[in-house]
């Protein structure tokens, strides 16, 4: 029985570091390498917003008074398993068997607490965040979306890491649930692990009656992790994720969710009540050591407009997908380890009169944006690479970028008689929508466009006048021609 | 466009010949210009009112490249200064003369 549990927590430990070494945030290259990301729960952009706190020190104080709740009410991925897993046993296929646990000390909730605060230090709320039923139902359904979407059109559009981390997810919730119950739940999730630290023993428990159990054995063979004993009478919490199965299946009811007789349980509930709220204080203070060492951001993403820019983006972004969905030219794509939106715009670009993206956000990642407060938004830097333009290359006429710029910061300029048109750019109008880059049809592009950290006011719309000379012709509030011209 | 699905082809290999060339697909057998509310500047798609001319005209023709060619007499631009043109009225496509055909004038 020990041998297990110190395996089990071997296990909690490995992933954990793997966990901090894999999902380190965007752009703090410096001190991760080149990583790939695992599950579902693939989230490292983290919000520093009082709602996301709150409700985070919520469940965690909930969960020293009351246990493991989440894992069996909340988690999305814990409600798919479930389902898997009792087809599994519906099915045969079943491998769960009980199997007893022990803890293993008070070694481990300190190193817990360490890899949290530590997590924290590199600016990842990853706990806190994966217990984000929001966030979490947003990427496992978007994912799923993709994938039949692809499923559909014949054709995998993603990059292969986002084909890894929807196939392992697919795995972890649809198919080990069928022959191992909700084993990834007990044994893997890191959030559970957290869990377990704030409620150990938790302040309400599966107690097993002594005196009224017959070890008829039937709380053993639904248990979806596997920790009700029957010959032993009792259920173990440290796996137990309060799904209530036992309890139900029991014929003489001997199996009850309540208090466990303790002297001192309250005591143990209110410290780790304390306790809980003391991590939370330090996830949230951690969270600005990064840009308050003025720590470097690399690459920042393209992100849309009303978010403030990166930084402010990364901050708050839970990674729900929401705006991934809503975007109607489907050009806001989760990018990176973090999978946190940005947009690509390779496959479109920016609509000049649109703010869907804003209004879909359930996390205030966006400020209530208007229409013309978004016209002169700057969303990305652009530079034109003129060596790369057709015009230059080919000597061919083009002006595609020109004729889908929106506020004209890229006009074609005459060069002289016989000669196409060359484009002509101020980055003082540019509002960064990727129109240009999108449609420049050489290759490599005669653009280029780059995130900016926090984003930028533009001058409006260029207004040029057309210098070259025309004929005398009625200004739009006149009548018309009154003659032929020729 | 209507009938060009992917404009960077035309746009990488040669506009003003890739619109010539359309006309080997398909030529119109009418052609017609709205000139009701003229964009002279600027354009594709000017953001300045002052670009706009109001003239009120409308041009029709059978011959494609004569509706284009009046099209650019009605900015007071010569039709051989554009290249699709050129190479549309070399191909046989249409003149690029549009006094030398037999048209109407109609005044509402």
């Amino acid at each position: 029985m020990r041998t297990l549990a110190r395996w089990r927590f071997a296990i909690v430990l490995v992933l954990l570091c793997l966990f901090v070494f894999l999902f380190a945030v965007d752009g703090h290259d410096w001190l991760w390498p080149r990583k790939a990301a695992l599950g579902p729960h693939v989230s490292t952009a983290t919000t520093f917003w009082w709602h996301k706190v709150v409700v985070g020190l919520a469940i965690l104080v909930l969960t020293a008074v009351f246990g493991r709740w989440y894992c069996s009410l909340l988690c999305p991925a814990g409600l798919v398993q479930e389902v898997f897993s009792r087809l599994g046993k519906r099915l045969g296929l079943s491998r769960v068997r009980h199997r007893p646990g022990t803890l293993a000390g008070t070694a481990r909730p300190v190193l817990m607490l360490l890899f949290v605060v530590g997590f924290a230090c590199i600016g990842n709320l990853a706990p806190l965040d994966n217990m984000d039923p929001i966030g979490l139902f947003g990427r496992l359904a978007v994912a799923t979306g993709d994938a039949a979407a692809s499923a559909q059109s014949g054709r995998w559009e993603y990059d292969a890491l986002y084909l890894l981390v929807f196939a392992i997810a697919a795995i972890m919730l649809v198919v080990t649930p069928l022959f191992l119950g909700r084993w990834f739940c007990a044994t893997l999730c890191p959030v559970s692990g957290l869990f377990h630290l704030f409620g150990k023993p938790p302040g309400k428990r599966i107690i097993i009656d002594r005196e009224k159990c017959v070890s008829c054995g039937k709380c053993g063979s639904v248990c979806p992790v596997g920790c009700a004993d029957p010959v032993g009478k009792s259920v173990d919490d440290q796996r137990c994720v309060l799904c209530l199965e036992c309890a139900a299946a029991c014929p003489v009811d001997a199996i009850a969710y309540g208090r466990p007789d303790s002297v001192h349980r309250n005591r143990r509930v209110f410290l780790d009540a304390a306790a809980a709220a003391a991590a939370t204080a330090a996830f949230v203070s951690a969270r600005s050591i990064g840009p308050a060492l003025g720590l470097p951001i690399r690459d920042p993403l393209v992100v849309p407009p009303g978010s403030g820019g990166d930084t402010r983006h990364r901050s708050r972004c839970v990674t729900c997908q929401a705006c991934v969905r809503a975007c109607p030219v489907g050009i806001i794509r989760p990018q990176g380890d973090a999978r946190r939106p940005g947009l690509d715009f390779s496959r479109g670009y920016c609509q000049y009169n649109c703010t869907a993206c804003a209004s879909s956000c359930p996390a205030g990642v966006f400020e209530p944006i208007a229409l013309q407060d978004k016209h002169r938004t700057r969303i990305a830097t652009t530079h034109l690479v003129l060596p790369n333009c057709v015009v230059i290359t080919k000597h061919q006429e083009c002006g595609a970028c020109a004729e889908v710029c929106p506020t004209h910061a890229v006009i074609m300029k005459a060069r002289g008689p016989g000669q196409p048109t060359i484009p002509d750019f101020d980055p003082d109008y540019c509002i960064g929508c990727g129109a240009c880059y999108h449609v420049c049809p050489a290759a490599p592009r005669a653009f280029s466009v780059t995130g900016l950290a926090v984003h930028e006011r533009s001058q409006g719309v260029r207004i040029v006048s057309s210098g070259e000379a025309t004929p005398a012709l009625p200004p739009p509030d006149a009548g018309g021609l009154t003659e032929f011209p020729f | 466009m209507g009938a060009v699905w992917d404009r960077n082809f035309y746009h990488s290999r040669g506009l003003a010949q890739c619109i010539a060339d359309f006309l080997l697909v398909r030529k119109p057998d009418l052609t017609v210009i709205d000139a009701y509310r003229v964009l002279t500047g600027n354009g594709p798609r000017s953001r300045n009112p002052a670009d706009v001319s109001l003239m009120k005209m409308q041009i029709l023709s059978t011959d494609v490249v004569a509706a284009d060619a009046s099209g650019a007499r009605l900015l007071g631009r010569k039709p051989e200064d554009y290249k699709h043109l050129r190479i549309a009225g070399a191909m046989g496509f249409g003149t690029l003369a549009p006094e030398s055909l037999v048209s109407r004038r109609i005044s509402l």
